[in-house]
């Protein structure tokens, strides 16, 4: 999709002083990321990794010490360029004395949705989130999962063009991160950028165009999902066997009855196991490359020393 | 204006929602009802010693209300970083603060409103209700308004704590700044005499809008002496929230 970048940070360092006598924390370190319009990029990396300072720096929360942020083309400290933005937090507190009408009715009058149209549309998106019962319920009667699904109801009121998540999957059961995985798929389907953060690599794996990873303030890499999957190695073999003895080369990995499961290192070739395999009395059944996952480059990303992001950071 | 008054009617919301409000609120009335029973020690004294306790009851309770909803309220939103999800919309730092402001005033006229009724339908049965009366009550207002802009100054840059010690500073540091230009007389000319005028310059005199006295032995207000202070402590709450949204503006909320 073309357009202008939602998101660029340029060159953003961003150090917090704790206590006057002591050396003053960086948070990120020249840190430079072009969002592009329409894709959903997911950042990554451990606690401390400078993930959600980055995500205040893009709303204005924190300003930066070093470097620039432009939301929706204007300086992030501008009001004006969180009109078209939405923004669910980690672990949302929200006054709980509202209900869930309420709170997106006041995000939507913050965003300035006209009153006509506000309370329906507030609670259309709540029924969307599956809160339509109880939109009506105060919000310290919700369990997380609920305050979680009324915060994403609420970052949505302004139908934004760009939606900041902050681990939107956290206190969500098996159903609820379904859905919200469902939710974050149609928003860029109706045209919407998403930027969000988590830690679950699976979430990413599944929904992100790109993901950037971050290890103490800085960008380590910054990868196109697909193409990580297209050209994703191998990081081993599997075969499945049935009867013989011990196969030279190969480690055991389960055993059932008569079934066995061997995994043998990547440099092997598919002839050479089968080989192997034979030569143990055994006959193959199924061979299964063991191929890279996100959690795999998420780690080799963290061990390894700054590497350059394969698709380039703020062009 | 849309967003200031989002703000504003959410922040009034919550504060009337708060418990400690209707404690105050319940001890004030308390108090004020009690004031009748005081007038049978003395003799030919009730209408005074009733509206002497109703306005001193006004006036502490309302300082106290000030205190711990304005700064508990922000403190509240600091601390739980709800702060941080109503300015992640396209409100602007002064918008935000001064809905708090004008949430919070609301919430301190309804608290005046139902304990000058208390007090004035008391003063009233007993036939001796006074225009006087009514100023005085006006003028307590006005103060706690000045009170709360100082509660939403010091929260705006301070901690809720340091906040709070800091908004009845300000409100004992107004009652005794006119002690100041006295000193400032029988000082000799100098520095020292330069700088106690500067500090009194400075500091707020809340003093000259006090009128309680006046109006508990029924002496006529001056119109101008209200206008006077009204302007000056009204014009000084707005120099307070300017100067606090200022501060506000460029404020890391991490």
């Amino acid at each position: 999709m073309d357009g202008p970048a939602p998101l660029v940070y340029r060159g953003v360092s961003k150090n917090y002083q704790t206590h006057f006598w002591q050396r003053p924390f960086t948070s990120l370190d020249g840190f430079s990321l072009e969002v592009r319009p329409g894709e959903i990029l997911g950042l990554l990396g451990p606690n401390g990794a400078g993930k959600t300072t980055a995500i205040k720096l893009a709303l204005g929360l924190i300003f930066p010490d070093a470097g620039s942020v432009t939301l929706n083309g204007l300086p992030a400290a501008d009001p004006a360029a969180r009109r078209a933005t939405g923004y669910l937090p980690e672990s949302p507190y929200f006054p709980d004395d509202l209900t869930g009408l309420e709170l997106v009715q006041f995000a939507g009058r913050l965003h300035g949705v006209p009153e006509r149209e506000l309370r329906a549309r507030a609670a259309e998106l709540l029924e969307q989130v599956g809160l339509g019962a109880a939109a009506g319920r105060k919000l310290r009667k919700y369990s997380k999962g609920m305050v979680q699904r009324a915060g994403m109801a609420r970052a949505l009121v302004a139908r934004p063009r760009f939606v900041i998540l902050d681990e939107p999957m956290s206190g969500l059961d098996p159903v609820g991160r379904r859905e919200f995985r469902d939710l974050i798929l149609s928003l860029r389907e109706r045209g919407a950028t998403v930027l969000f953060s988590s830690h679950v690599l699976t979430d990413a794996e599944m929904l992100c165009d790109r993901v950037a990873i971050l290890k103490d303030g800085r960008l380590r890499a910054l990868e196109r999902v697909g193409e990580l999957f297209a050209s994703r190695r191998v990081r081993g073999w599997e075969v499945e066997a049935r009867g013989g003895g011990a196969v030279a080369g190969a480690e055991l990995v389960s055993e059932r009855g008569e079934e066995r499961l061997w995994r043998f290192p990547a440099a092997m070739q598919a002839e050479e196991i089968f080989a192997a395999v034979r030569a143990a009395g055994a006959h193959p059944v199924m061979l299964t490359p063991q191929r890279e996952t996100l959690e795999d480059l998420f780690l080799r990303t963290l061990a390894d020393e700054p590497a350059a992001g394969r698709d380039g950071a703020a062009a | 204006m849309r967003r200031i008054l989002a703000v504003a009617q959410a922040t009034l919301a919550e504060a009337i929602r708060h418990r400690i409000l209707y404690l105050l609120l319940l001890f004030a009335l308390a108090l004020i009802a009690l004031s009748r029973t005081l007038t049978l020690l003395t003799v030919g004294e009730g209408g005074k010693i009733i509206k002497d306790v109703g306005l001193s009851a006004i006036n502490v309770f309302g300082l106290m209300i000030a205190l711990f909803v304005g700064v508990g309220i922000i403190f509240r939103e600091m601390e739980r970083r709800t702060v941080q999800v109503t300015l992640s919309t396209p409100i602007a730092r002064w918008e935000y603060l001064l809905g708090k402001f004008l949430g919070l005033a609301a919430a301190i006229t309804i608290m005046v409103a139902v304990m000058a009724a208390a007090l004035l339908g008391l003063v009233a049965l007993r036939g001796e209700f006074t225009a006087s009366l009514l100023v005085a009550v006006f003028m307590l207002w006005v103060e706690l308004i000045f009170i709360t802009a100082a509660a939403v100054f010091f929260s705006s840059f301070s901690t809720p704590i340091f906040a709070a010690l800091f908004t009845a500073a300000a409100y004992v540091v107004g009652h005794l700044a006119w002690a100041l230009p006295l000193l400032q007389e029988r000082l000799p000319a100098g520095a020292f005499r330069t700088l106690v005028g500067a500090v009194y310059f400075a500091l707020p005199d809340l003093e000259y809008g006090d009128v309680r006295a006046l109006a508990v032995h029924g002496v006529p207000i001056p119109w101008d002496r209200v206008a006077t202070a009204t302007v000056y402590e009204l014009g000084y709450a707005a120099l307070l929230l300017t100067v606090a949204c200022l501060a506000f503006r460029r404020r890391d909320l991490v």
